[in-house]
C-alpha cells in the first residue's frame, strides 16, 4: 500500500497536456484532493521496458552518423533481454545475451532517488529513474530506463524508502503521547490498564454483595 | 509577447510542469527558489562568454583579411581561386550568422534555466527540480542525509547569495586533481545542490531542525520492520487502555444505581 502524496493532481490547462506556470498563471492549478496516488499492483506488473525505449536507442545511436549500428546491436540486445521484477521488499533488473548483468537492491537501503530526461526521452515519454545507495560507486547503482510509469514508480519507492513513508524513524518513541501531552511508556500503560481491569473486578463484587444484601433485606 | 514565446518553447521542448512535492505531512511543504542575483550573475558570466566568443571572431576575420594579402600569390596556384575565396567569404557570414543567432536563444536558456529551479522541503524529504533541455530532478529523505554546506565565493557573497549543499551517503570522489575532483563532486548523484539562494543560512536552520529529530546513523537502519511492529502494538495497548476505562465506568455506574443513588 502506498501512501497518497498529499493527495497532489495536476491539473492541465493545456489539451497538450504539458502545461506549465510560468508568469502567465493560466496554465495550471494545483489542486489538493485526495486521491490514491499508486496500485502496489500496477507497480509489481512492470516486467518489461517500453518500446519507445528502443525507439530511443535507435535515434541515440544515430549520433554516430553511419555507424549507428555499432552502439544499436547491444542496445537492440539489451532493449530484448531487460526484465525488471518490483516486489515489495526490492527492485532487480536484469540484461545481457553474452555477458549477463542482474541488479537487486532493497528498498531500505536506497539513498536517493533521481528522475532525468533530455528532450528525446520527453518527447517519447521517457524518463530515467536513477536509483542510488550508499555504495562507494559514482553513478547511479540501478538505472531505470524505458519506463513510461516513471513518476509512479518515484512515488512507489518514495514511499518505501527510509524516512518516506509516514512516520518517520523517530517519531516513534518508546514512549507514548497519551491525549494533552502525558507521556506514558508500553509498561506503564499495561500496567495501568492491570489496575483500572482490577478496580473494576472490585466494584463488580462490591456491587454483588451489595445486590445480594438488598435481596436478604426484602426477603 | 515574451511570455507566449516562452509558453511555446516549454511546450516544444515537453519541459514537466512544476514539481509534485514530495509526500510528507500537510502544510510542511516550503518551495525555495533561486535569487533574482544568481540570474543577473549568470547573466554577467554569459556577457563575459559572449564577449569573448565575439572577440575571438574579430581576431580570426582580421586574420584572414590581413593574411588574405600575402596569400593572394599562394591562392594564384590553385586552379579554383575564386571558389575558394567564395568558399571562405560564405564560411565567415555563416559563422557571424550562427554567433548573432545563438545569441537570444543561449540568454533565454539562461532565463529559463533560473525560472525553472525548484528546492522543495517537506517535513520528511527534500526534492530539487533543475535544468531545462536535461531536466533534472532529485529527491532525498532527511533520514538518509549525511551532512548540509554551504558554499560562497567572494562575488557571490557580494550578491548576497550562495550554494547550499546536502549530502548523502556514498560516492567516493576519485582520486587526482583537486580541479578534477571538484568537477566530479558537482555531478555527484549524492549531493543535492539549492544554487544561489539568498537564504541559505534560513534553509540550512530548517534542514538542521528536520535532521535533530532522526536520531539514528542514516545508513540504511531499517526502520520500516520496526515501524510495523511498533504501530499496531502502540495501537492495541491504548485501545485496551480505553477499553478498561470504559469498563470501569459502567460498573461504576452500575454500583450507583444498586445503591439506590
Amino acid at each position: 500500500m502506498v501512501e497518497t502524496p498529499q493527495g497532489w493532481e495536476q491539473k492541465k490547462g493545456l489539451g497538450h497536456g504539458n502545461g506549465h506556470g510560468l508568469g502567465s498563471g493560466l496554465v495550471y492549478t494545483w489542486v489538493m484532493e485526495n486521491k490514491p496516488s499508486v496500485q502496489e499492483s500496477d507497480i509489481f506488473a512492470i516486467s518489461r521496458p517500453a518500446p519507445a525505449l528502443m525507439t530511443y536507442y535507435f535515434l541515440s545511436s544515430l549520433l554516430l552518423g553511419p555507424l549507428f549500428f555499432f552502439p544499436l546491436i547491444p542496445l537492440y540486445f539489451r532493449y530484448h533481454t531487460l526484465r525488471y521484477s518490483f516486489d515489495s521488499e526490492g527492485i532487480s533488473m536484469r540484461w545481457g545475451i553474452l555477458f549477463r548483468r542482474e541488479i537487486n537492491l532493497t528498498y531500505a537501503r536506497i539513498q536517493d532517488i533521481h528522475l532525468r530526461s533530455n528532450l528525446v526521452q520527453r518527447w517519447l515519454g521517457l524518463a530515467r529513474v536513477e536509483v542510488q545507495t550508499a555504495s562507494g560507486s559514482a553513478g547511479a547503482e540501478m538505472v531505470l530506463e524505458g519506463l513510461l510509469e516513471y513518476e509512479a514508480i518515484r512515488d512507489y519507492v518514495y514511499g518505501r524508502m527510509r524516512g518516506g513513508h509516514g512516520a518517520g524513524a523517530s517519531s516513534v518513541p518508546s514512549a507514548q503521547t497519551v491525549g494533552g501531552g502525558v507521556v506514558l511508556d508500553a509498561e506503564t500503560t499495561s500496567r495501568l490498564i492491570e489496575t483500572l481491569e482490577g478496580v473494576t473486578v472490585e466494584i463488580r463484587e462490591l456491587r454483588g454483595t451489595l445486590e445480594r444484601r438488598a435481596g436478604e433485606a426484602d426477603g | 509577447m515574451v511570455e507566449q514565446l516562452k509558453a511555446l518553447v516549454l511546450r516544444m521542448a515537453k519541459v514537466p510542469p512544476e514539481p509534485q512535492p514530495p509526500a510528507g505531512s500537510e502544510g510542511s511543504v516550503t518551495i525555495f527558489r533561486a535569487s533574482k542575483r544568481f540570474f543577473q550573475l549568470n547573466l554577467v558570466r554569459w556577457a563575459l562568454a559572449q564577449i569573448s566568443t565575439l572577440i575571438g571572431i574579430i581576431v580570426a576575420l582580421t586574420f584572414l583579411r590581413a593574411g588574405g594579402l600575402g596569400m593572394e600569390a599562394v591562392l594564384e596556384r590553385f586552379p579554383h581561386e575564386d571558389l575558394v575565396l567564395a568558399l571562405i567569404t560564405t564560411a565567415e557570414f555563416f559563422g557571424i550568422g550562427l554567433f548573432i543567432l545563438q545569441l537570444p536563444i543561449s540568454f533565454f536558456l539562461v532565463l529559463l534555466d533560473w525560472e525553472l529551479r525548484w528546492y522543495i522541503v517537506t517535513d520528511r524529504s527534500l526534492r530539487i527540480r533543475e535544468g531545462v533541455v536535461r531536466v533534472k530532478e532529485m529527491t532525498m529523505t532527511f533520514a538518509n542525509v549525511q551532512e548540509v554546506s554551504i558554499q560562497q565565493g567572494p562575488i557571490q557573497r557580494l550578491l548576497g547569495i550562495s550554494d547550499l549543499k546536502v549530502r548523502t551517503a556514498g560516492g567516493g570522489a576519485g582520486s587526482g586533481p583537486p580541479a578534477k575532483q571538484r568537477q566530479q563532486e558537482a555531478q555527484s548523484l549524492h549531493i543535492g545542490y539549492f544554487h544561489g539562494v539568498d537564504n541559505a543560512g534560513a534553509i540550512r536552520d530548517l534542514i538542521l531542525e528536520r535532521l535533530k529529530q532522526l536520531r539514528d546513523a542514516g545508513l540504511g537502519d531499517p526502520d520500516q520492520a520496526r515501524l510495523e511492529k511498533v504501530r499496531p502494538e502502540l495501537e492495541s495497548v491504548s485501545a485496551a487502555l480505553l477499553t478498561a476505562a470504559r469498563g470501569l465506568l459502567a460498573e461504576a455506574r452500575a454500583l450507583r444505581q444498586s445503591a439506590g443513588g
